[in-house]
């Protein structure tokens, strides 16, 4: 009996310190995502270019980005480029994730090629009018990649009526 | 049955701001309000405050029902568990924004004409500790009315010992 009243104790603890542990674990990692993505997405620190002018008549589309993490624990910051045609299929894609340690800038470039075939197949213009979807896909994640987010931004060149 | 008048003042409290306000309360928010949340969000506000209605009776109805238990009995067991699963079902809720049923997967999204944009959060991990938690509480529960249990049956004979 006295050991089963010293285990109820020792549970008890064991509850109250897993509550703490949990709430502060769910503080932290907000906080790094919050700042993480302000620290991503601010101050310029994306940016897209387009390069038609290859010599093989490829297009290049370049997401320059040089994020920051002004959290306290670090972020893994994943980046998907693509082109889907109208049937959800990626005829382009490219993908890249790197890893920012708390208080620190992580640049990199992410190109994403999309064959001249198939610019010539889905007349891709810069208008809207090509029946493909340009997709960017963010995820940041922190505590080993358990705890995070991911945006999908779809932009039709058809829109929908 | 003796009555209790503070669990039935809380299950009241409970009523009032999570069944009553969010059911009446709906008229008074405009319907481009409704429309906006919807476009933008992907979010059914009607559908989340309808469940908000329904965790608050449920709720009350567990606050009542613990009100009228002896601490010791086996129903009191009973409702501490069901009660602790509520809870947890509580925490998926608002992980799942309204969705218990996607286990700590939060999404957010909206389409207008040409675009889309879908938000999903992964709080799975906070989940998990939440469950763990409510399983050791349970686990608790249980060792803490066994025990009073045995204390109980140890001083009956002792006070029928003591009476003859």
């Amino acid at each position: 009996m006295v050991n089963r009243g010293k285990a109820i104790r020792a549970l008890k603890f064991c509850i109250i310190g897993l509550i703490l542990f949990t709430i502060i674990l769910f503080a932290l990692s907000l906080y790094t995502l919050i700042t993480g993505l302000v620290g991503a997405v601010s101050g310029g620190s994306f940016g897209i270019e387009l390069n038609k002018d290859t010599p093989n008549g490829d297009w290049l589309i370049t997401l320059n980005a040089s994020p920051r993490n002004n959290g306290i624990l670090g972020v893994r910051l994943f980046i998907n480029l693509g082109i889907l045609n109208s049937s959800g299929e990626y005829i382009a894609a490219n993908s890249t994730s790197v890893y920012i340690a708390p208080g620190g800038q992580s640049p990199f470039s992410l190109v994403l090629t999309i064959p001249y075939e198939v610019v010539q197949q889905y007349n891709v213009t810069l208008e809207q009018g090509a029946p493909v979807v340009f997709e960017l896909m963010l995820g940041m994640s922190t505590l080993g990649d358990l705890v995070g987010f991911t945006q999908v931004m779809r932009i039709s060149g058809e829109p929908r009526i | 049955m003796k009555i209790n008048l503070k669990s039935i003042a809380k299950a009241i409290v409970i009523l009032v701001i999570l069944t009553i306000l969010p059911v009446i309360g709906r008229q008074w928010i405009p319907s481009e309000f409704y429309r906006a949340i919807s476009l933008q969000s992907g979010f059914n506000l009607t559908d989340l405050l309808n469940r908000i209605a329904l965790i608050g009776v449920i709720l009350s109805i567990l606050v009542i029902l613990r009100g009228h238990v002896k601490k010791a009995s086996a129903g009191h067991l009973a409702l501490s568990t069901v009660w602790k699963i509520f809870w947890l079902f509580m925490v998926f809720f608002m992980f799942g924004l309204g969705h218990p049923e996607t286990l700590g997967l939060a999404a957010l999204g909206g389409k207008t004409e040409a675009t889309e944009n879908t938000v999903t959060f992964d709080f799975r991990l906070f989940a998990g500790l939440a469950t763990v938690i409510v399983v050791l509480m349970i686990v608790r529960s249980v060792m803490q009315f066994q025990e009073t249990r045995a204390k109980a049956a140890i001083q009956e004979p002792k006070s029928i010992s003591n009476v003859s």
